[in-house]
């Protein structure tokens, strides 16, 4: 390789000047190991240039040597910065102190007032309780009168039918009186016993009601003894003359036990 | 001029972040570098903010001057220029010359203002330089031109460029031997 002609062709000035791409860049610097007149072109271009360069110089104002100083030190200014900073933070400490010491007496005061209505509101509703009960029992008992209203209506009803017939039951056993009244309306069939005073059976036995019509004993179902009171209502009856009523099993029979007739009307 | 040696070191120094080795680049290179900058941009105050950032960012990259073969100087001028071309985000170096067709004549002036007290002793030696020669060292340290393409931009042939060029260099040689 021709050296001259490698520094005629503009190179060394254009590697000064930062022109060349990374490839002509590297073989510069390469040839420049090898050739001492490179590097001594290489010298006087860079001389030459800064040279060029400094002609131009100019001073900056004194202010810029303040801001660069400023810029990159941390200097005296930065230390007043800290001790203004400290004198903050000992304000805040001292808003923060009283900060607390004011929620504290919110959170006594609130506490107090939480307790104090807390047991006020335990108080109303513990009468709020009560009466609501005794709500309730009064409603229970009205109800249980009207109940027991409307079935004494129905059973005056049914005793003040012109077409019931009501026969009385009796019967005379050691010193008791048994009665029983059967009230039958011919119309609609409609049977009804109301029980006075029958003594208790054993367990396995029940009271059953026949209606007799002529010599036939008719089924007019069994009795249940409650401690009701009033009428209870037996099968329908479309004919009877008389009434009897027998002890019968449990559950009751097709024909009765004649032999136990506890009572017969008339 | 410091040796070799030492401006690696001063460099090494302000990669460390060391702050009066930032301010001795300062005290050293602020005139060569803000000239720059003043030349290109003519305006004092513009001047000064693209100052701060070229400044910030040279000492940022201060790192990697450690594989460069040019000079601090150099490297300097170069990094420089293109930290003016990157903040004005265009060539000013282009403008200037637009203006300078018109009027050949006027050099890529050194802004002399009341206060600026540096003296350069290589001054004196661009009032030797013929205004052709002056224009083209400033095309290939401030514009980032290379040899063909100022002859392309001033219209004269490659082989003029060269001989003229080198010749001026020449020039400033016997003044950096001091």
């Amino acid at each position: 390789m021709n050296v001259n002609e490698y520094i005629e062709s503009g190179v060394v000035e254009m590697y000064v000047a930062g022109l060349l791409g990374p490839e002509e860049r590297k073989e510069f610097e390469q040839r420049l190991l090898m050739y001492p007149e490179l590097s001594r072109e290489l010298n006087m271009v860079q001389s030459s240039l800064s040279n060029f360069a400094q002609a131009h110089s100019v001073n900056p104002a004194p202010a810029l040597r303040q801001r660069v100083a400023d810029k990159f030190n941390t200097g005296d200014s930065g230390t007043t910065d800290k001790h203004n900073r400290t004198g903050e933070k000992a304000d805040h400490s001292l808003t923060y102190k009283y900060m607390i010491a004011a929620s504290l007496a919110a959170l006594v005061i609130s506490t107090f007032a939480s307790w104090f209505f807390y047991t006020r509101w335990e108080e109303a509703e513990n009468r709020y309780t009560s009466i609501l009960g005794d709500k309730n029992q009064l409603e229970q008992n009205y109800n249980l009168i009207k109940f027991d209203h409307q079935r004494i209506l129905s059973d005056l009803l049914i005793m003040r039918d012109l077409n019931t017939t009501v026969y009385p039951l009796r019967h005379h056993e050691a010193g008791m009186t048994y009665k029983v009244r059967v009230y039958w309306n011919k119309d609609s069939g409609e049977t009804y016993v109301d029980v006075i005073m029958l003594p208790d059976l054993h367990n396995e036995e029940q009271y059953q009601l026949w209606a007799i019509s002529g010599d036939e004993y008719i089924d007019a179902g069994v009795m249940n003894l409650s401690a009701d009171y009033g009428l209870t209502r037996m099968k329908d009856i479309s004919s009877a003359g008389a009434w009897a009523i027998t002890v019968e099993s449990k559950g009751g029979s097709k024909t009765p036990n004649l032999n136990k007739v506890v009572m017969r009307s008339n | 001029m410091q040796s070799r040696n030492s401006e690696s070191e001063l460099l090494v120094q302000i990669s460390q972040g060391e702050n009066q080795a930032i301010m001795k680049l300062y005290d050293e290179y602020s005139p060569l570098i803000y000239g720059i900058i003043i030349n290109l941009v003519r305006d004092r105050e513009k001047a000064e903010e693209i100052f701060l950032e070229t400044f910030n960012s040279i000492i940022s990259k201060s790192k990697s001057y450690k594989s460069e073969h040019n000079t601090l100087a150099i490297w300097l001028i170069n990094m420089t220029r293109q930290a003016v071309y990157s903040i004005t985000n265009q060539s000013q170096y282009s403008e200037y010359l637009k203006n300078s067709k018109s009027n050949p004549e006027q050099p890529f002036s050194v802004i002399k203002q009341a206060g600026d007290t540096y003296k350069s002793k290589h001054e004196a030696v661009l009032n030797e330089l013929e205004s052709g020669q002056r224009q083209m060292l400033e095309m290939i340290l401030f514009g980032n031109y290379s040899q063909s393409e100022i002859a392309v931009a001033l219209g004269v042939p490659l082989g003029t460029v060269k001989t003229r060029s080198r010749a001026a260099l020449l020039k400033f040689r016997d003044g950096g031997k001091s």
